[in-house]
Formats: C-alpha cells, structure tokens, sequence
C-alpha cells in the first residue's frame, strides 16, 4: 500500500461525501427546476435526492464487497479490460467534464458579480490551484481541511440566509400546485444531476475508514446526503419565498442574486455579499479538492513502482493544469450552460444508473459463484 | 522535497493573494468615480436622456457646513437609448471608471410606457454590477431639479435617507428595483412605483397596466392600496365630527386577505385590522368606551372607503396592484393565459370584500 492513505474517522468521511456532491454548482441552482417544474420543483428536488442517496448506497455496498484499496484496482479485479479499458474512463472524464464546466460557469460568475476587469482565466486558473493544493496530500490531511472548512462555510452561509428571511415574503410561492404532470417531473429531477455527479468518492473511500460495523457506511452516508438535502431545501425556500417561481426561473444564479439583495443597513459594509464569495470559492475548492484526491489517488495506486511524491504531485497538479486549459476551450458561458444542462447531466444520470448496479450485480454474481465453488 | 513543497506553496500563496485580491479590478480614488443616482426620461426621436449624479470629490466633512448643497453633487447628461450605451457614454464623458455599485435610486420619467419601462428594468437587472437593492421611484420634476436637500457626511441622496426612514412615513412606498423587477416579470400583479411631484414627499403611486401609460394613484387611493397590502406603518388621521376634532395617530394596520376562485372570477376577502391612538379630543368631551367605540367605527368606515376607492381605480384600469392574482397564479400556473409573460398577464376579474376593524390604544400618560 502506498504511504498517502492512513484511516480517517467516520466524521471527516461525512463531511467529504457531503462536499463532494451538492458543494459544485449550487450557485447555478434552482433555476432549471423551477424552469421545468414551477412551483413543483420540491418533488424534483426530493426525487433527484433520493435517487442519488440510493445510487450512493450501492457504491458503498460495492465498496465492501470489492474491499480493494481503490476502485480502480477493484475493477480492475472485476472486469480486468472493460473495467480498465471502458468503465473507469468513462466515469473520471465524465466527473472531470462536469467538473470543468461547473468551473467554468463559477469563473464566469466571479467575474460577472464581482470582478469585471480580471480575466476568467485567471480566476479559474487560481480556484483549481488551490484545489490542487488542498488535493496533493495524504487523505487524512485532506480530509482534515474538508472537516475543518465545510462547517464554517455552511455556519457563514446559514447567516446569510438569517439576513434574507426579511426580503422572504412570497410564501404562497412555495405551496405545491395541483397540476403535476411526469414529462418535467423527470426533466426537472435530471436536470439537476450535476450537483450530484460525486466523482467515485464515495466508493474510493469507503473501505479507508475505521468502521466499528460495516453498517454505519450507510448510515454515514445517508446522513450527508440528508444534510446535503437540506440545505437545498433551504435555498430552494429562500428563493422562491422572495422571488416566486417566474423570476426564479429566470435568473442565471438565483441564489447569487437573492444573496444579492440582501441590505444590511446595520453593518459596517453594504454588502453581505462578501461572505457569499468566501463561501461560494472556500466551497468549490473543496469540491473541486475531493474529486481531484480521489481520482489521482485512483491513478496513482495503479502506477509503476517506486511511485514518489514528485509523481503525486504532478499527477495533480497535471489534472489542475488539465482544467485551466479546458476552461480556455469552452467558448462562452451559455455554451457551458447548454453541455451542462442538456448533456452532461442526463449522460452522467445514465452513466451513474447503469454503470453502479452494473457493477454491484456483477460483484455479487461474483462472489456468488466464488462460494459456490 | 519538504522544502520544494514549502517553495510550491509559497509561489502559489502569492499567486493566490495577487489573483484574488482583484488586481485587475483595483482603481485609485481619483481614477473612479462613483455614481449615487441615474435618472431616465424620455428624449426626442425616441432617444431617452440620462442623468448621472455624483458626489463632487472635492467636498470633504469638514467644507460640509460652508459650500451650497448643490455644490456637494455634480451631474453628467447623456443621451442614449439604451442602459448599457447610456452607461458607457457617461464613462466617456467623466474620462474616469464609472462605478455603478453603490447606486442608490433609480429615477424614471412617468412618462414611459409599461413596455419601455419593463426593458429599461430588465436591462438594469441584467447588470450584475447595478445593486438591486436599490430604490426606483417615478419623479415629474425635471432630472435637473433633482432634489439633494439633505446631505450628511457619507454622501447620500434625498431619496435613499426617505426611503431608509421606515418609520418616518405614514405609508411605506418604498420600491427596490428587484421587487420591482420581481413585479414586472411575475403574472398576475401590476408594477407599482412610488411617484414624487414637485414636493419632497412621496405620497402617490404609479401603476402600470399590461400595456400603455401608468396610471397615477392618488394620495387617497395610494393610501388604501398601502391598507390593502400591509404598508401603512405610522399614519395619523383627525376626524371632525359634529364640530369636534379628534386627533389620531400611530395608526398601523394588518391587512388578511383570502382568495378563492368563484365561477366568475377570484373572489377575495380581505379582514384590516388596525390599530390607532387617540390622542387628541375637546376637553368638553370626557373619553368613555362608548364613546371610543364610536370613533373606531368612524376609523374603520373611512379607511374602508380608501381601501375601496383602490380597488375601484385598479378595476376601471385594468390593473392589480395588489397581487391577489399573484397568489391565486401562483399555486395554478397553468391558468395564465398563453400571453409572453414578461408584462403582467390578468386571469380575470376581481370581486373584493373589505372588512376593517379599528382598535383604539392610548399612549399618553394622562387622561
């Protein structure tokens, strides 16, 4: 084994699956569910939840079952040439495009809000550094950053959202309507599958924590994500309470912007705004920290030996490099907007629903015969 | 290795520290200049003449006290038509950065339709650097007479201190430019703005139709659109009965209102409850809880007949400024009418019922 995976504790591994899915592309969120589903969109959000809680679930049954250091040698334990040669490809450049573009999408953001003159480049260039930076080191120290920062940026989120409930006055916005039809209910529940794309997290780290009982992985697991539901729950409310679901639906960071208008005329500064920026940039780096460890970790583990630390480093710090130059390939952000939305998620849905069942199935037959013998 | 790490993280450190300061973004004071308030009236040829105002760089606290009010501001006028071609004509002229995020009113001539107005809005909150919290209000008078009578220390606007006062107003018409955007794009209300006439107070509305010219609310009618809709916050009222006048004050009311869709049409019922202080009554007449009683039924029946003389204005104009259909629409989207949103569409008549109870505190310390 190599020296860049000691235990962690059931509680770092909850705030990392936490920040590892919904942290992404919050910011863009809700305006494709209300788009779809109006004043609906907290049966889209229940449901995508939901699937993605069960779909996660798998990955830590396979996890167990597979009880390999990576999922990369597991697979490769599994299907040795389609696992290497088709499925893992597929999930890491899956993971890393929507990576990118959420990346993308959050440079232009920065630049949109906040700093108009700075070229985009740049901005996406640093926030991948630094997640690059976070991402180099032992799981544990990683592991330590996401459980020291990620209560901090919710706590600091959670007091922006205390200084919004004054501008909350449309509360018959939130009552579901009685026309419910299936067409944008499955839309809707797609359409936000990025903020789910967890990048094999989950099933790479599972078997490197110190369980007292294999079953507290579920629960863990369960556990992040309600939280995780939750503060979707709670963005979801703070927009639509202010706004309603026509204004909604037609803002690119509904979230951004209702943060926005808070007017804090107590405060020393007017804009509250700046604790949204930290928040929003401390989040993606984490997010973005996370799935960087996780696939140079899977990378990593399968290299030739004697693997050093130079190797590690710039196996990471390359994928960071990758990202910034594929930022220079997206050509505008509504071109980042449309792979988003209308490609990558309902490819990474798709993905995610075959490829883990698939693979459970398969690890279970497995073993099956393997008992049988 | 451990000091190649040590290396690494300090290049990136500085990078980090140099990237995310905003480099780029940073001007000097005297590079920058900051816009208080834009005002926008129509011009000839369809053309739409602004007005920027900014705080004169030269003033400081403690030349406060000996320079004019007028001097304390400077202004810059363009034509354009546009927001974006208006904002870069007035960098042009001031020859520095013009800094838009720290705007605090957004004036508008009466004068625009609701179409010209819904793009000039949607234009404003397309800008991620104009703050939506600030105000817009509707003035008649001439952008160049606009008024910056009260001035203190942190350059501000008349406008932003009016509005900032929450209790200094009987009604509360303030409007921030999302929520009125929010107003615009949503079906089933009518934008409403605050409008100033030549006088420093704000006490009529505008309210603008699916189409055409707004339509001017009166004091009156302004008055029971803010009963009807949870805006009046320190209203005082004198009651001359028989020869008598009978002071009121810190009137505050609570407006409840319930919607029901009828065979023709919504059907809303709207319960105010109101709170007053009597303070003030001819010492021939002893205060008696009959007598209180009595004044409250008076209360009551005057501001039901403001709160009617609304909805009666909002129903010859074609218009809900008070959004019922809004909270009718918004559990019922399919409802709307196949018109482009974006300029409020309207389900369908409106049948109210007011109901209004007056409660008389007292607040003095005598009888």
């Amino acid at each position: 084994m190599n020296q860049i995976v000691e235990p962690i504790s059931r509680w770092q591994y909850f705030w990392m699956v936490a920040i590892s899915t919904v942290a992404g592309g919050i910011y863009l969120w809700p305006q494709y569910l209300v788009q779809h589903m109006g004043p609906n969109g907290v049966f889209a959000l229940l449901t995508s939840v939901g699937l993605a809680t069960a779909l996660l679930m798998l990955q830590v049954a396979l996890a167990h079952r597979l009880n390999q250091a990576t999922v990369l040698s597991g697979i490769r334990r599994l299907l040795p040439v389609l696992g290497i040669g088709l499925i893992f490809p597929i999930s890491a450049i899956t993971c890393l495009f929507t990576d990118l573009l959420l990346l993308v999408l959050y440079g232009q953001m920065m630049h949109n809000f906040f700093y108009p003159l700075t070229p985009i480049v740049v901005i996406d260039g640093l926030i991948a550094a630094s997640a690059g930076w976070v991402a180099f080191r032992t799981l544990s120290a990683v592991a330590r950053s996401v459980q020291f920062w990620f209560p901090i940026i919710l706590l600091l989120t959670l007091v922006v959202v205390t200084f919004s409930i004054p501008n909350m006055t449309h509360l018959a916005a939130l009552l579901p309507s009685s026309d419910f039809t299936l067409r944008p209910w499955v839309q809707g529940t797609i359409s936000t599958w990025f903020l789910f794309s967890n990048g094999s997290v989950v099933i790479t780290l599972t078997p490197h924590v110190r369980w007292t009982h294999p079953r507290q992985a579920y629960t863990t697991v369960a556990a992040a994500m309600a939280m995780q539901a939750s503060v979707l729950l709670i963005f979801y409310v703070v927009c639509l309470a202010t706004l309603g679901a026509p204004a909604v639906s037609r803002l690119w960071w509904p979230v951004i912007y209702v943060f926005s208008l808070i007017s804090a005329q107590a405060f020393f500064f007017k804009g509250i705004g700046v604790f949204v920026l930290i928040t929003w940039t401390s989040a993606i780096v984490l997010y973005l920290a996370v799935h960087l460890f996780c696939l140079s970790f899977n990378l990593f583990d399968q290299m030739a030996e004697p693997a050093t630390m130079l190797t590690r480093v710039s196996l990471v710090f390359g994928l960071v490099a990758a990202l910034t130059l594929g930022t220079l390939f997206v050509p505008s952000e509504l071109m980042a907007r449309a792979l988003v939305f209308h490609w990558v998620n309902p490819l990474s849905f798709s993905w995610a629903a075959i490829s883990d069942p698939g693979l459970w199935l398969i690890a279970r037959y497995r073993r099956a015969r393997m008992v049988a013998r | 290795m451990r000091r190649s790490r040590r290396a690494l993280g300090g290049v990136l450190a500085a990078m980090l520290a140099l990237g995310l300061s905003g480099c780029w973004d940073q001007f000097s004071l005297d590079q920058r200049q900051t816009a208080l308030a834009i005002s926008a009236k129509p011009g000839p040829r369809g053309t739409i003449q602004w007005r920027a105002y900014f705080p004169n760089p030269t003033v400081n606290v403690s030349s406060l006290s000996q320079i004019s009010s007028h001097d304390q501001f400077f202004q810059y006028h363009v034509e354009a038509s546009t927001l974006a071609a208006a904002l870069q004509a007035i960098q042009d002229k001031l020859a520095n950065d013009l800094y838009t995020e720290q705007l605090q009113v957004f004036i508008v001539s009466p004068r625009f339709s609701t179409q010209q107005l819904a793009s000039l809005i949607g234009a404003y909150n397309r800008q991620a650097m104009l703050p939506k919290s600030a105000y817009v209000l509707a003035s008649a008078t001439p952008a160049s007479a606009f008024p910056i009578k009260i001035q203190q220390p942190p350059p501000t606007v008349f406008f932003d201190n009016y509005f900032n006062c929450r209790t200094c107003h009987p009604l509360y018409l303030a409007m921030r430019a999302w929520r009125f955007w929010d107003r615009l794009v949503t079906p089933g209300v009518s934008p409403v703005l605050p409008y100033s006439t030549s006088a420093l107070t704000v006490r009529r509305l505008l309210v603008y139709p699916p189409q055409g010219l707004p339509v001017i609310f009166g004091p009156k009618a302004s008055e029971g659109w803010a009963l009807l809709t949870n805006h009046v916050v320190n209203e005082s009222l004198t009651l001359n009965t028989q020869g008598d006048l009978i002071g009121l004050d810190h009137i505050r009311s609570h407006a409840m209102t319930q919607v029901v869709s009828g065979r023709d049409g919504l059907r809303v019922n709207v319960r105010i409850q109101v709170r007053a202080c009597l303070n003030q009554w001819p010492p021939s007449r002893i205060p008696t809880l009959a007598g209180n009683q009595a004044i409250a039924r008076k209360v009551s029946f005057y501001l039901a007949t403001l709160a009617n003389r609304a909805i009666a204005q909002a129903e010859q104009s074609h218009t809900d400024p008070f959004g019922w259909q809004r909270s009718y629409l918004f559990r019922h989207p399919r409802m709307l009418p196949p018109t482009r949103v974006g300029i409020n569409a309207h389900l369908s008549p409106v049948q109210a019922k007011v109901t209004v109870t007056t409660q008389m505190t007292s607040q003095g310390v005598s009888e």
